[in-house]
């Protein structure tokens, strides 16, 4: 029996790919949010806002 | 993950030394309660984490590692309290030793270390689940499911899936929370622009017909569209008053008249109706202690429960204390479900306020209009009074959207919540004076002022659509980002889950093939909690403990956290200590759970504690553990610690004893060795021993039904060889005989000798010569039931029918049973 992934990155794994075939989520949307959940950093509710609302995607 | 070779312990716990070799094999260790097993297994989890769980887990509120890991006689001294351990790192192939102290837990000493081992360790010191005892496996059966769901999810290191759900969560509800706000300005920003350019919807064509009526009095071109870029003043110019604004005579008087209309008291019946709801609450609360209390902790509570779901340490926000989350989260829990009552207030008042906040809201936005107006008036009036107004105002709304601080909430409306203050009502009165006053503009005038307030607040309402666009999108933007991570996790846990619960009802149908060989268990994750129900012999599901026995929940707990393990671990799962599980297991099912770990786990390294020794001869019966790798604590003091017993120098101890002059001491250990090994060999040999219930079987109930059938199975051996033609070991098996019979004929002879009666009888007085040859010759004895080569108790296969085989654990001693027919 292979060594398992974590649970926590299938399921980090699993919703990029998700969020990264979706063609309401902007390719660089998709990408800050794998940078910030892959980073190793504290993922917290300020860290997803700023991945999913950047200051230069405000108009 | 690790293999463990050798463990030192001094001073740690109830163990005052202690040196044990474990040389990376599977190991007993059996004892009375009370014994110091527990404190072996604790120094085990101590050396790998610098932790312990039962003196730092639920329920050991003021225990400590520092002061109460040492022995208590050098309770103040825990430098002197260490643990050493020597493992071996199957993936390194490297071989390291951490030695731990109490006074510095977390700062071991690694000889042997590259960062590939402090990796290692590092990752034991994260998987603390390695060590498990009954009181643990009985959490993941026996729990309310959102308990089971919080130890299953620590144990998989899945607790941050569900913080990063409700980070996202907070987003969404951070986003909604704005998107509220900004339609809320742009329903103001439409008031604005209707009253300004007199029309009743906001539509293309209605704007563009008032800004041309301004246009032709002006003799300025028409416009014939609306876009984003039009501009309804292009070509006006400045100001009719350049320099400074001046009112707009018509706007204002209008607008402030609607504000007086407004602020006066409104002929709303709703929202009289709601206000006086909300008052009766607030009454409620205010006559009821309790409720008010439970209304103010359930806020408290509430906020919380938030810090706990999105923190990634375990430190108390007000106290810095460190706790554990998962009880400190179970427990807030708790007390919110129990402010239930407090609850349903709490959502009614929300309810009965809110139109009191819409018109608050409202209120607030047209003071900002009429302030801008004053401002244009000459002189200008002081509208601070409308300043402070607002600002009283934008505090009661946040009041009222909260709905908390019900004394507060009560003093405001049973107060002037939308009174308006006498200086607002003067001042008020001022400025609608001083519009009238103001002189009719002329037409060209009063058509320049239309445009350009008309393009002002056309913009704040196209600015205000903006922002809620964006909102909009955010909302959207973050709700699918969080539904998608939601469904996504849902659907890995749930795979998760599944393979889990595969795993889990093959392990458990394996060890009750006899009766429940279709047994099923469903793991049922939903938000925040994990349902377990298990199939009970084909009448349907239910909770593991509703109809299974104790035993059963026993097993059931192994199997799923052998699953568990399996799940996370893979490969990696190398080591990992059973304490005191399995306890309540029938003897019938104790030899297919060590068949279970033999075959599903090979490569695993188990360390056993057991308080039973009757398990302990299955263990060994059945291959799992070896007479080397089983140890007795057979007592325990403060003084000593634990009096071990490793049963392949129980010939030294009684030796020991023997050059000591203690006779009755090296009887006893004979005797409990002469049982322990005579309840093996029945089992092995398939002794025909007679019943009794308990298992309390002494040595003139168990050693001649083995000695006659050791006698048996050599001669039926040597019929078969015989039949089969092979003389070899037909000669082998005479010597063996003849040896057999030999030693046998001299232990009988003595075994008067070692009657506890005798030799607890003063009068006895036997000396060492007297018993020397009363113990080689039962050594001896006992070396006949041994393979020569590999020193293994020698068993018959298989276990159960027609035998067929006497053989050893190596294979160099083999007999067929069976003649040639």
């Amino acid at each position: 029996m292979p060594n398992p992934p974590s649970v926590l990155q299938e399921v980090f794994e699993a919703f990029l790919n998700e969020v990264g075939n979706d063609p309401s989520v902007e390719p660089h949307i998709a990408e800050r949010l794998r940078q910030t959940l892959t980073s190793g950093e504290k993922i917290d509710a300020d860290a997803l806002r700023r991945a999913l609302f950047a200051e230069d995607d405000i108009a | 993950m690790i293999q463990i070779e050798s463990l030192r312990i001094e001073n740690f716990r109830g163990i005052k030394q202690l040196l044990l070799s474990f040389d990376k094999k599977n190991f007993g260790i059996c004892g009375p309660n009370g014994t110091g097993k527990s404190g072996l297994v604790d120094a085990i989890e101590f050396a790998l984490t610098g932790s312990i769980t039962r003196l730092t887990g639920q329920g050991t509120g003021g225990l400590s590692v520092k002061a109460h890991a040492p022995h208590v006689d050098t309770r103040d001294q825990p430098q002197k309290s260490v643990v050493a351990l020597t493992a071996f790192s199957p993936v390194l192939n490297q071989h390291f030793t951490i030695e731990r102290r109490v006074s510095a837990p977390s700062k071991p000493k690694i000889d042997g270390a590259t960062a590939d081992v402090e990796r290692v360790v590092k990752q034991l010191a994260d998987h603390p689940e390695f060590a498990l005892s009954r009181r643990e496996i009985l959490k993941y059966v026996i729990a309310e499911p959102g308990d089971r769901s919080r130890e299953v999810q620590a144990l998989l290191k899945i607790d941050t899936v569900d913080k990063v759900r409700a980070c996202f969560q907070t987003v969404v509800n951070g986003a909604k929370g704005d998107l509220k706000q900004a339609e809320s300005a742009v329903a103001n920003a439409r008031g604005m622009l209707l009253a300004a350019l007199k029309i009743e919807e906001v539509k293309a064509g209605a704007i563009l017909a008032a800004a041309n009526e301004r246009r032709q009095q002006l003799g300025l071109s028409e416009l014939n569209q609306l876009t984003k870029d039009t501009s309804l003043k292009v070509g006006v110019g400045a100001s009719p008053t350049a320099g400074k604004r001046k009112a707009n005579k018509a706007l204002a008087a209008e607008e402030v008249a609607a504000f007086s209309a407004l602020i006066a008291q409104p002929d709303d019946d709703a929202l009289r109706e709601s206000v006086a709801h909300a008052l009766e609450l607030l009454q409620r609360i205010a006559d009821n202690p309790q409720l008010t209390k439970s209304l103010q902790q359930r806020a408290f509570l509430q906020s919380g429960l938030t810090i706990i779901d999105e923190a990634y340490d375990e430190t108390c926000p007000f106290c810095g204390s460190t706790w554990d989350f998962d009880e400190l989260r179970t427990h807030v829990t708790k007390r919110l479900a129990e402010a239930a009552e407090a609850a349903d207030v709490q959502r009614q008042l929300e309810r009965s306020l809110a139109p009191a906040v819409t018109r608050l809201r409202s209120i607030a936005a047209h003071t900002t209009t009429v302030v801008n107006h004053a401002r244009m008036l000459d002189g200008p009036p002081d509208v601070e009074p409308f300043l402070t107004w607002q600002t009283k105002l934008q505090g009661t709304i946040a009041r009222f959207e909260t709905a908390q601080a019900a004394t507060t909430l009560l003093h405001d409306l049973t107060g002037d919540w939308d009174t308006v203050p006498m200086e607002v009502t003067a001042k008020l009165k001022e400025i609608a004076d001083a519009i009238a006053a103001l002189p009719e503009p002329a037409q060209e005038d009063e058509a320049k002022e239309f445009l350009i307030v008309a393009q002002e607040r056309l913009e704040a309402y196209q600015k205000a659509l903006r922002q809620q666009d964006l909102c909009k999108k955010r909302h959207a933007l973050a709700t699918t980002a969080a539904g998608k991570y939601t469904d996504t996790s849902n659907a890995v846990l749930t795979r998760i889950y599944q393979e889990v619960e595969q795993d889990f009802s093959r392990y458990y149908a394996t060890i009750n093939k006899e009766d429940e060989a279709d047994f099923r268990g469903k793991l049922t994750p939903s938000l925040g909690k994990l349902g377990f129900e298990v199939d009970f012999y084909n009448r349907g599901f239910f909770p593991p403990g509703a109809y299974h026995s104790e035993g059963h929940q026993d097993g059931m707990g192994l199997c799923l956290y052998l699953a568990l393990m399996k799940r996370i671990m893979g490969t990696d799962f190398r080591f990992a200590v059973l304490d005191d599980v399995l306890m309540s297991v029938d003897s019938g099912h104790r030899k297919e759970v060590c068949n279970l770990l033999k075959s599903e786990f090979p490569a695993t390294q188990f360390i056993f504690t057991t308080h039973d020794r009757v398990w302990l001869q299955h263990m060994m019966a059945e291959g799992l553990v070896t007479s080397k790798s089983v140890i007795e604590f057979r007592k325990w003091s403060p003084e000593d610690g634990p009096h071990v017993w490793q049963f392949e120098d129980v010939w030294k101890e009684i030796e020991r004893d023997l050059n000591d002059n203690n006779i009755p001491g090296a009887a006893h250990t004979l005797r409990r060795y002469l049982e322990y090994v005579g309840a093996d060999l029945s089992a092995r040999l398939r002794a025909q021993v007679e019943f009794r219930s308990g298992a309390s079987y002494d040595l003139g109930d168990l050693w001649p039904s083995v000695v006659g059938q050791f006698g048996k199975l050599l001669g039926r051996a040597k019929d078969a060889a015989s039949s089969w033609g092979q003389k070899d070991k037909v000669e082998r098996l005479k010597a063996m005989h003849e040896d057999f019979k030999a030693k046998q004929e001299r232990s009988r002879l003595d075994q008067w000798e070692i009657n506890a009666g005798v030799h607890y009888n003063e009068w006895a007085n036997l000396q060492k010569q007297d018993f020397t040859p009363v113990a080689r010759s039962f050594e001896d004895l006992i070396n006949c039931f041994k393979c020569p080569t590999c020193a293994s108790f020698l068993y018959v296969l298989p276990p159960k029918g027609n035998a067929e085989l006497l053989r050893c654990d190596c294979g160099d001693v083999s007999f067929n049973l069976k003649k040639k027919s």
